[in-house]
């Protein structure tokens, strides 16, 4: 037995760098999931409230003051259902199929930078990863529509997978744009490369492409007025619509990750992220007393703040849409995406190389 | 054992298990996903050799969009799972073809000196994409476009091989459609007819 004590005291010593620099990520690793899934369980919240008040209802108002506890309600609920698998379904894939979606909506999250030194992995080639991730994101839709062995599933599943393959092009080619205009794949490289003031975020030279990669995104997490692979009047609830308790929750889960993370990403790309909208130099001083002062010089500096604001504004989007658009047709989906996003993409990426050419100021200086 | 060699092995391990099962399986699904699979462990592989751009590259192509198409057709296709009647055959065609490409890729592995040839910029300084994107627009520019071309030509191709079919199928017209308006759709009749 001590024999044995000894020989992992061994290992772990030999491990020791590797093992806490695991340790260590793996903390962040919490700090970045934790809140993101507090956010995710008030953003369904905030969902119904704001539909609810849109369209003149009252929204959950039972549990809890205001119905502030209905995410967790909602959560218990979802845990205690019994999980039932179809029969003839592929039991490991209809399993594997949520959790895939899971992994694949929070690994996106590794190279956000949510401030000037608040990131994960501050990689050379973040934003092809991020790419790569959303990309990734299919398979669990997939999976998920074979898996059950139903049609509504498949013909979800199906939907979809036509609907993210159109709009990933569309995507990636604003993503392109954004590139040429920052010269880096970093995420950090690109916030900075947008200092200055509102008017130096790349918005205002890349706004064909930042609308197109707003819709983009709307499509690629299936939300309104995208949902065709959900559908609720046709295919009941498209490729999840087998799943039950908490197969279902993670899949929504998921969604909602996705719509944060496309939110996170427009305020990151065509937005400046942490930056803030003011220019500090040309403000001057404040001739206020000192601590209201420095906490009004806080809140117009840089930080996680303006992040944070900016997200919460296209998530707000998200909501918008869904309570104000009516669903497209499948066809009028596949139209817009490849007939109209994708040549205005490639005519922009024309014109900016045109800017770039002749360093139009002040974004190609 | 350093933790690199560990992870190595288990990533190759993973790799030929599932090439292995690849080609075993009967389910045509079930082998596309573990081509996903060897190509998620082959990303990680190129990882550890600090080609970070490949490596993500070769996710989201083959993986995020190249697997993505396979995966549509051979779910729609619904392929059933049947014996082969003539296994003998395919073992002599499979041994054959397995033995040549063994025998190739030893001779290239073995009688080859790679040493002096391949001339890698491995400066800290410049980062793994900025050095792939200097070589293939100043080396290598005139089979990257040539390749660029040739894909070009391929999917002008498979346009065309989509367009003959035009006549036969319903589609709808949407300039028809935006153009249609309340007049031409409904009719009010008026009187005491009914």
């Amino acid at each position: 037995m001590f024999d044995f004590i000894n020989n992992l005291l061994d290992i772990s010593l030999t491990y020791y760098n590797e093992l806490s620099f695991v340790s260590h990520t793996l903390i962040l690793i919490s700090l970045i999931m934790v809140p993101l899934l507090i956010i995710v369980a008030y953003y369904t919240y905030a969902e119904r409230k704001i539909i609810a008040s849109m369209q003149g209802r009252l929204g959950p108002n039972v549990v809890g003051p205001k119905g502030l506890l209905q995410p967790l309600a909602d959560g218990v609920k979802l845990f205690f259902k019994e999980i039932v698998i179809p029969t003839d379904s592929n039991k490991f894939l209809f399993l594997l199929a949520p959790v895939v979606t899971f992994t694949v909506a929070f690994a996106a999250w590794a190279v956000i930078p949510f401030d000037s030194v608040m990131v994960l992995s501050d990689i050379n080639a973040g934003l092809l990863y991020i790419l790569a991730m959303t990309s990734l994101g299919i398979y669990g839709i997939i999976i998920a529509g074979w898996a059950s062995n139903s049609k509504y599933a498949l013909l979800g599943a199906m939907r979809s997978a036509s609907l993210i393959i159109a709009y990933e092009i569309a995507m990636g080619f604003a993503l392109v744009g954004v590139i040429m205009a920052s010269g880096s794949l970093n995420l950090g490289d690109i916030i900075n490369s947008q200092k200055g003031s509102v008017f130096n975020w790349f918005w205002v030279p890349l706004f064909p492409l930042f609308i197109i990669y707003f819709i983009s995104g709307v499509a690629e997490t299936n939300r309104a007025p995208f949902d065709v692979a959900e559908g609720e009047s046709e295919l009941v609830a498209g490729f999840h619509v087998e799943y039950s308790g908490m197969g279902f929750a993670v899949f929504f889960i998921a969604e909602y990750a996705n719509m944060i993370l496309i939110s996170a990403l427009t305020s990151i790309l065509f937005f400046g992220g942490w930056l803030s909208p003011f220019n500090i130099s040309t403000l001057g001083y404040f001739e206020l007393n000192g601590f209201v002062n420095n906490i009004l010089l806080f809140l117009i500096n840089d930080g996680i703040h303006w992040f944070i604001v900016k997200t919460f504004f296209f998530m707000f989007c998200f909501i918008w849409f869904r309570a104000t658009f009516p669903r497209y047709r499948y066809d009028q989906i596949m139209r817009l995406g490849w007939k109209i996003l994708i040549p205005i993409t490639l005519i922009w990426i024309f014109i900016e190389m045109i800017f770039i050419y002749y360093k139009v100021e002040p974004w190609f200086a | 054992m350093d933790i690199i060699t560990i992870l190595f092995y288990l990533v190759t391990s993973v790799i030929i298990l599932s090439a292995i099962s690849l080609i075993i399986v009967n389910n045509t699904v079930h082998a596309a996903l573990l081509l996903v699979l060897i190509f998620f462990n082959s990303a990680i592989l190129w990882l550890m050799l600090k080609a970070e751009f490949l490596s993500i590259v070769l996710v989201l192509v083959y993986v995020g969009a190249v697997l993505v198409l396979f995966l549509f057709v051979v779910m729609l296709l619904d392929i059933p799972v049947r014996k082969n009647s003539n296994q003998k055959l395919y073992l002599l065609f499979s041994v054959v073809t397995s033995l040549v490409m063994f025998a190739e890729l030893y001779m290239v592995i073995f009688y080859h000196n790679f040493t002096n040839e391949v001339n890698i910029i491995t400066s800290s300084e410049l980062n793994n994409t900025y050095q792939i994107g200097l070589m293939l627009f100043t080396d290598y520019i005139f089979s990257f476009e040539v390749t660029a071309f040739i894909l070009l030509v391929a999917i002008i191709a498979a346009i065309a091989i989509n367009m003959t079919e035009k006549q036969r199928s319903l589609r709808q017209d949407p300039g028809k459609q935006i153009l249609e308006s309340k007049k031409s759709r409904l009719r009010i009749i008026k009187g005491n007819k009914l």
